[in-house]
């Protein structure tokens, strides 16, 4: 700061008044403040990639930038956030065309995406749009063009007419090619619409858009209507009329020297990467605090200027040196020595071009209803801004000037805050990246938590139509709330799409997804394996080729003898099965008459063999499948509606027993549910022409055995074959890596809290992550519900799944509620050891219920009543105790 | 190779805006020396008032028997001071000042150049706010009884559960 002219000149100000842009376009704007072409950065899955990762998408989008601002030009980055629409979604999932519903949506069906438009809007998800503007009506600056322009006219070769057309063309050709260059970068960045840049305007004069023009260019008339406002300044504020009343916004920018030097850094200081910084408790819930806005005016400065600007300032620390020397003082403060080294080194990395300089002033925009709240968010900006080592602050009687700077199509007007440095500090500050995650269509599942807060949609039966893999993954630990995700995944596609979804509920405490389906008029089959008919789940009862159905059913009769027995036979069993399979008599097939044939054998041993299975098919664990068949059995539905099916009082083997020292019990437990497996997995290659899912939960039960891991990998496999969307849930995510080839056919992860680190890190691999300690610390710190989920399009970003409703909510709880009275309720819900009655006929196996109006959960769930949505779309939950 | 695990952000408006001091006038040693761009406030502040007392009111620094001289320090020492002092931003105070008088100049001047912006700003009366059309994503009525809490957005790990080795990169 030199001369007794910067005194003042320092502090110039821009104090005319606000001259928006006259026409909009395509991707264009020109008003009496320049010419700007405009782009859209769309949002991106950014936020959660490795460290490595991070830091080479920093390195490619500052080359980007560096190369498509041009040098000497202006630019204007903007972060504004307008709302998720509960009606653009509703009408999105009630159009058959965009729905992807089988058939028209049904009246439950609708109220059920009601339910999901009601809660996009009660948590009114802010919608982030960054514009980034580049002003390029700039004139060729050369001393050549100048005199050419100049001889022209002297000669009258030029009228003004003629220069402002070939000016106009040059601009044209300048913002198209910008357009053309910015699509081709890591940006992936799209013009904006005439539309998105009247949005932007009319919220930066009026903050609630109520219009905005639907013509490809908007003229004079247009403008003036988007231009109409009123705005008040103030010392402190500036204070607009909005159509819901007056809303205050406070500018805050760094101070001077307000950014550090060189304290940030990737990772740890994406400074501009999360902007839901100002919310608070005190915060009306039905008026939540948005994101903080951002503007960034700058300039992208030529290499010759910063050159100089370096060299002058390398120059005076060199002449402050020699001056303190001569004198007392002898030293400069450590300030200037530090700069000068600094400074040696950015000179030399500007000079040979690896790194480009820019001037740019931040300034954060603050919005509340009063001047309190305003005060509240101000002090939480500043203090979180502080906590990076970050200086801001909110400039008095300048409020009008900064706002002024922030409109589009406007200028800089306050130069003392301006920041010098590398393009790649703004670059990392990583507002152009996000938490993007989810597809553009499907049910709303769950609240986006990362940077670009959103509703998560998803249709899980669309990967097939998008012939993407269409296995989905939830993991964590205990009580992380997956078990509930999947269900919450599972009921729209029943209630919605109309799929034929099978659930295996493993433990029975997951029968409030069948309630829920009901409640909204699905139909559901209730299927439990201690409660099946004998001889139900024999495979020749359900699968159509003998042969086949002799293979599984040798299968199945290994399993069940013990290993002394089983090493010898083998042979005969499948001597047996084949005789049988080659009978001409259908309904003399069956896995008990294969153990008929078995104990009229000549051979003792054949015999001993028969005999050994004939009494274990006794056993309620294994008389499904080898019982001899009783009744006519109905087949599980194979049209849309929810198949839930329950496998209580099974007895597991511990996980480090050898499955030569299992126990009967634990022999027939497993081989009960491999035949489940078959089961389901052939009804579901049965089912035609309808999505199809099957969703199994707490797999860690069976895949800490390697009879598990066999079946779970063998269903993953032929899942794809089948067209069978596959949900898996576990716990044990490391012993879902060690199963061979699952990993490949994984599309969506769903990755909830865990407790150790070797968990974490099988959680980063499924995710496609390196395992770093940071992704460690994160995975072991999410809240109950929430989870860093990967979609099919391999983005990633953080979610907290949503109920939609708190009715849904208490049906879907499976905590234990331990204020009932267990003892005096014969219908408990006991998860390990019983299944809630259902009232279906125990001989036929299989029941169908369609019944919405009657009492859905015992008191065990907390609830007493809870009815079919009434006509409003309303589910009403009493809950108990 | 290039270093993938840190990606520094510098900002060099810190280097190229030392603070250049003044460490000898006129051969005398001013010792850590004082900034010259302070100095040339006070020459600003300084000289005009000398100016005008001895040439406007011809008093000279001697007169009532040197009483004169308290007159010709006191004041512009305190002017200085109060003219330095940094404001909550760091900037000296007489840029503070300078945007008052500026500000109250122009707050009567409408802000938005236009026929149909308001001309002169002026405090708005609305009769009631609810008539007029909302912003689309708020006109759809809630059939939720109560409004939901909202997610709280993602709480990253703090840089104390992090290894020793990377204390200091995160925020």
């Amino acid at each position: 700061m030199t001369g007794i002219s910067g005194v003042v000149s320092r502090f110039r100000r821009g104090s005319d008044p606000l001259r928006p842009p006259t026409a909009l376009g395509e991707g264009l704007s020109h008003g009496p403040d320049g010419t700007w072409a405009w782009v859209v950065l769309p949002a991106r899955s950014t936020d959660e990639q490795n460290t490595s990762s991070l830091v080479r998408m920093t390195a490619e989008a500052t080359g980007d930038l560096r190369r498509l601002i041009p040098a000497g030009y202006e630019f204007h980055f903007k972060i504004q956030w307008g709302r998720w629409s509960g009606d653009d979604y509703l009408a999105e999932e009630t159009t058959e065309e965009t729905a992807g519903t089988v058939g028209a949506l049904s009246a439950d069906g609708r109220r059920y995406v009601e339910l999901g438009a009601d809660a996009i809007d009660s948590l009114a998800f802010p919608k982030r749009l960054v514009l980034l503007g580049v002003r390029m009506d700039v004139a060729d600056p050369s001393t050549s063009a100048k005199l050419a322009g100049a001889a022209r006219k002297g000669l009258g070769t030029a009228t003004n007419a003629q220069t402002a057309e070939a000016a106009l063309g040059r601009v044209y050709r300048r913002v198209r090619g910008f357009h053309e260059r910015m699509a081709g970068s890591s940006f992936a960045a799209v013009p904006a619409s005439t539309a998105q840049l009247a949005w932007s305007l009319r919220h930066d004069l009026r903050r609630t858009v109520d219009w905005v023009p639907a013509t490809p260019t908007a003229d004079a008339g247009q403008l003036a209507r988007l231009k109409s406002t009123q705005i008040i300044p103030a010392a402190q504020h500036v204070e607009i009329t909005t159509d819901t009343g007056t809303r205050y916004l406070r500018m805050v920018i760094p101070t001077e020297t307000g950014f550090p030097a060189c304290e940030l850094e990737l990772p740890g200081s994406p400074w501009l990467r999360d902007l839901n910084v100002v919310g608070s408790d005190e915060d009306d819930p039905a008026d939540p605090a948005a994101p903080v806005e951002v503007s960034i005016r700058g300039r992208n400065v030529p290499q010759p200027e910063a050159v100089k600007i370096l060299r002058e300032a390398l120059s005076l620390t060199k002449e402050q040196e020699r001056a303190a020397a001569e004198g007392v003082a002898q030293e400069v403060p450590d300030a200037v020595a530090e700069s000068k080294t600094v400074l040696r080194e950015r000179l030399r990395e500007v000079q040979t071009g690896t790194v480009g300089m820019i001037q740019d002033t931040v300034c954060w925009i603050v919005e509340a209803p009063d001047l309190h709240t305003l005060d509240r968010r101000e002090k939480a900006l500043v203090d979180h801004y502080g906590g990076m080592g970050i200086t801001v602050w909110s400039p008095p009687h300048i409020q009008d000037l900064l706002w002024k700077e922030t409109v589009l199509g406007d200028k800089r007007r306050v130069g003392e805050f301006t920041q010098f440095r590398p393009m790649s500090t703004l670059v990392g500050g990583w507002f152009h990246g996000g938490s993007e995650v989810g597809t553009a269509r499907g049910s709303f599942l769950a609240a986006n938590i990362g940077s670009t807060p959103s509703p998560f949609r998803n249709r899980l039966t669309d990967a097939q139509l998008e012939g993407r893999k269409i296995t989905s993954v939830f993991l964590g630990g205990s009580g992380s709330g997956k078990s509930t995700a999947v269900m919450l995944s599972v009921i729209p596609e029943v209630v919605v799409v109309g799929a034929w979804v099978c659930f295996l509920d493993v433990k029975g405490d997951l029968d409030g997804v069948a309630q829920v389906c009901e409640l909204f008029g699905a139909p559901v089959t209730r299927v439990s394996t201690k409660d099946q008919a004998a001889g139900s789940l024999c495979p020749f009862r359900y699968v159509t080729d003998p042969a086949a159905a002799a293979s599984m059913a040798v299968d199945n009769l290994t399993l069940i003898l013990p290993p002394t027995l089983a090493a010898l036979a083998e042979s005969r069993l499948r001597t047996a099965a084949n005789r049988i399979a080659g009978g001409r008599r259908r309904e003399d097939m069956s896995t008990a008459a294969i153990i008929d044939q078995l104990t009229a054998a000549p051979d003792p041993v054949t015999a001993e063999i028969g005999r050994t299975l004939a009494d274990a098919a006794k056993d309620p664990l294994v008389r499904p499948v080898a019982g001899h068949p009783e009744l006519p059995v109905r087949p599980l539905p194979t049209t849309p509606g929810l198949v839930h099916v329950t496998m209580p009082d099974l007895r597991w083997p511990a996980s480090g027993t050898p499955q030569t020292a299992w126990k009967p019990g634990h022999r027939f437990t497993a081989m009960l549910v491999q035949a489940l497996f078959n089961y389901m997995d052939y009804v579901a290659s049965q089912v035609k022409g309808i999505p199809k899912v099957l969703a199994l939960t707490e797999l860690h039960k069976i895949t800490r055995y390697d009879f598990g891991k066999d079946l779970i990998g063998n269903i993953a496999r032929v899942g794809r074959a089948l067209d069978t969307n596959l949900l898996l849930d576990t716990q044990a995510c490391a012993e879902l890596l060690a199963i061979d080839g699952l990993v490949e056919q994984v599309s969506a992860v769903y990755c909830f809290g865990v407790d150790s680190d070797d968990e974490a890190d099988a959680q980063a691999k499924f995710l496609g992550l390196q395992p770093e300690p940071a992704i460690r610390a994160r995975q072991k710190s999410w809240e109950q519900g929430a989870c860093l989920a990967r979609d099919r399009h391999k983005r990633i970003g953080p979610l907290h799944f949503d109920y939609l409703d708190e009715g849904i909510k208490q049906l879907l709880l499976t905590t234990p509620d331990r204020h009932t009275n267990q003892h005096n309720q014969p219908d408990q819900v006991d998860p390990e050891h019983s299944e809630p009655d259902h009232g279906w006929d125990e001989n036929a196996g299989l029941d169908q219920t369609r019944d919405g109006e009657r009492e859905l959960a015992g008191p065990g769930r907390g609830v007493d009543r809870c009815e079919k949505p009434n006509a409003a779309g309303e589910l009403v939950g009493q809950v108990s105790g | 190779m290039a270093d993938y695990s840190r990606f520094p952000l510098p900002t060099d408006t810190a280097h190229v805006r030392i603070e250049s001091r003044q460490y000898r006038i006129f051969s005398v040693d001013l010792g850590e020396g004082i900034a010259r761009w302070k100095a040339g406030v006070a020459a600003v502040l300084v000289a005009p008032y000398w100016l005008a007392l001895t040439a406007v009111f011809h008093l000279s620094p001697l007169a009532g028997h040197g009483r004169g001289g308290l007159l010709f320090l006191f004041p512009p020492v305190v002017a200085v001071w109060a003219a330095l002092r940094p404001d909550a931003g760091g900037r000296p105070r007489y840029a503070l000042w300078l945007d008052r008088g500026r500000f109250r100049v122009r707050r009567s001047r409408p802000m938005i150049e236009g026929p149909l912006a308001a001309t002169a700003p002026g405090r708005p009366f609305l009769v009631c706010a609810q008539w007029v059309v909302l912003d689309p994503a708020r006109t759809r009525r809630l059939s939720r009884h109560t409004a939901p809490d909202r997610p709280r957005p993602v709480q990253r790990p703090s840089s104390a559960a992090l290894p020793a080795k990377n204390k200091g990169l995160s925020r």
